[in-house]
């Protein structure tokens, strides 16, 4: 588990749950309080840690943030921002949005989960009940009557 | 019609309602970043999320600029009273009470509040409710804008914001807040005596801003406290324990000249600014304001030779600098000579409005003479802001290009109404010796150009 580079930068072995295999620094890898954890404790198999809830997909995303996020330092927070905005809007949609928050909350990186949280905020942020539903496929499971309680008992918040 | 599992789109994999399963925590994350009535709007999508904002919203912000009311209500200022007719206040009401799940973060936002009586219906509320994170930010002062004595019980506080606020007295049995770490309080009326207690029974504060406030005394003992603001007035102030402090900002209003001297607590007598810079020793970021340098010489004029060294201090900025008062200057080239690591410094000018300006010959005297012995070795960055080209203005000037071996920018940003003849200046300014071979001299009166090139600033 740890092969050491020429830097002396200690690697380490991720494994998703497909089975797919990624190197990264320990430095990078330890920005989820997780695996941090797990390496703290000695919890590697055969040499990698195995992440049963992550696919290779969306764990090579979630390195790529740690690799940016460790790598830049507080005075190019500008940049940083600038970075992240186009890193969530590459996911695209917000099937592969829940996908990398899932990620994020289960490996714990408050930064990527804050961030995707802002973004699926973002998206529904003065939209009507109707278009979210749309949008998140959400299925409206009540009654017109039942609908029109929960309206007004909202009322109070609008007028 | 039946769909064996490879036959599957991803299309329709994709028509799955993933967001409504997605655990609390998440949920919390994505309601508590909304605005809070389209936070509210979601119990309307299904019966899932009926409950989830009062349940699962930990964190609760009320900005009145957010907050849009459909119906007729007048937003007008209501009585003390529970008919309260002015929306934001009733609304915040609302919200807060038919919200059922723990609260980690309360922020108000608003112009101002206009019942004492709901005011204090919160802070009860939220004692109970283990507030992380308090903000109370108010436009105007009002009479009502009393914070309740029960404030004092939210004991898990991390952070605290308040503005134009009254805070009462601490009460005797008040224990601290043991985990605050960031305290910012604008505007807020509270008595010398209380901050004193308050500051030294939050012993994990690192993070302390008093912005416009006004002070009896000052008196600050905060073992971990890593950076300090105050703009405002007091009549005296000492730190009597700040060993961690690296930057301090200190502005005093103009005109409120402190009546007393700088008193040392402990043996209650006044002390010399250069045998007792303690306080100054570990600060990496100095920003002083010219009342404030007048303060420190009213308590005792710098000598020639400095006795103590500034050896962290790497940024000094003087504030609102007016460069013909000769006791100030001494203070500031004071500093200067006592700070060896000193890289970057900024003195923002005090601009004259054309007014006339006493003899500035003692000042130039007293700056030619300096400039013999002054050795900046260390200077990299330095910036004149106001710059109007007055003879001290000049000697200054001179005083960094001559004594700073390693200066690498010279950056001047003109006051252009006060500035007469700038082509003369220009040229002058060209033939002045420089001491750096690698010494550029940035002339430009748009201080959003200069931030550009000039970072440290």
């Amino acid at each position: 588990m740890s092969i050491t580079t020429e830097n002396n930068e200690k690697m380490i072995t991720l494994m998703s749950s497909d089975g797919e295999e990624f190197v990264v620094e320990e430095a990078v890898a330890a920005q989820s309080q997780t695996i941090k954890h797990l390496i703290e404790d000695g919890c590697s198999t055969e040499g990698s840690i195995p992440l049963p809830n992550v696919t290779g997909r969306v764990l090579s995303e979630v390195i790529q943030y740690c690799k940016k996020h460790s790598s830049s330092d507080d005075k190019e927070e500008k940049e940083l921002e600038a970075w992240d905005a186009e890193f969530v809007k590459a996911a695209d949609d917000h099937v592969a949005l829940t996908d990398l928050m899932m990620a994020a909350n289960f490996l714990d990186i408050k930064g990527l989960l804050d961030l995707v949280a802002q973004t699926l905020a973002n998206m529904i942020t003065g939209k009507s009940p109707e278009e979210v539903r749309r949008m998140w496929n959400i299925k409206n499971d009540f009654t017109p009557e039942e609908a029109e309680k929960v309206r007004k008992e909202n009322q109070w918040a609008f007028e | 019609m039946s769909w064996s599992r490879s036959t599957r789109s991803r299309k329709q994999i994709d028509n799955l309602d993933r967001i409504s399963n997605l655990p609390d925590n998440v949920i919390d994350c994505i309601l508590s970043k909304l605005p809070i009535q389209d936070a509210i709007d979601t119990s309307l999508l299904s019966k899932t999320w009926q409950d989830k904002w009062m349940l699962s919203t930990s964190s609760l912000v009320f900005d009145d600029l957010d907050i849009h009311f459909s119906g007729s209500c007048d937003h007008h200022y209501g009585d003390d009273d529970d008919d309260c007719k002015y929306c934001f206040t009733k609304f915040v009401n609302s919200a807060l009470f038919l919200h059922h799940g723990p609260i980690n973060r309360f922020v108000v936002r608003a112009q101002t509040i206009t019942s004492r009586k709901k005011l204090r219906k919160w802070i009860t509320h939220l004692s109970m409710k283990h507030v992380e994170d308090f903000q109370l930010v108010l436009g105007v002062t009002h009479k009502d804008h009393e914070l309740p004595p029960r404030f004092y019980t939210f004991h898990h506080l991390t952070r605290l914001e308040l503005r134009n606020l009254v805070m009462p007295n601490l009460p005797p049995d008040f224990d601290g807040f043991k985990s605050l770490t960031t305290m910012d309080l604008n505007s807020v009326e509270i008595a010398s005596r209380s901050l004193e207690r308050l500051i030294f029974l939050c012993p994990q504060l690192k993070t302390l801003k008093l912005i416009y406030v006004s002070l009896d005394y000052l008196c600050i003992n905060a073992p971990k406290l890593e950076s300090f603001e105050f703009i405002g007035s007091f009549k005296s102030a000492w730190f009597e324990s700040t060993p961690s402090l690296v930057m301090l900002c200190v502005r005093l209003y103009d005109g409120v000249l402190p009546e007393a001297r700088w008193v040392h607590s402990t043996y209650n007598r006044c002390i010399d600014l250069d045998q007792n810079m303690e306080f100054l020793s570990g600060i990496h970021t100095f920003d002083a304001g010219m009342q404030f340098l007048k303060f420190l010489v009213a308590a005792s004029p710098p000598k020639q030779v400095p006795a103590a060294t500034l050896n962290s201090l790497v940024r000094l900025q003087l504030s609102r600098f007016k460069l013909h008062d000769l006791a100030a200057v001494e203070t500031a080239l004071f500093l200067i000579r006592s700070s060896p690591n000193l890289q970057f410094l900024k003195v923002s000018l005090r601009r004259s409005h054309g007014r006339d300006n006493p003899s500035s010959t003692p000042v130039v005297q007293f700056l030619e003479e300096a400039k013999c012995s002054l050795s900046l070795p260390k200077l990299s960055q330095a910036m004149l802001q106001w710059f109007s080209g007055t003879e001290p203005e000049m000697e200054l000037l001179k005083i960094i290009l001559a004594c700073s071996p390693w200066l690498q920018e010279m950056a001047i940003v003109p006051d252009i109404p006060s500035l007469k003849g700038e082509g003369s200046i220009l040229k002058a300014l060209l033939c002045l010796p420089r001491a750096s071979v690698l010494a550029e001299i940035k002339y430009s009166e748009s201080m959003t150009e200069m931030r550009r090139y000039h970072l440290q600033f």
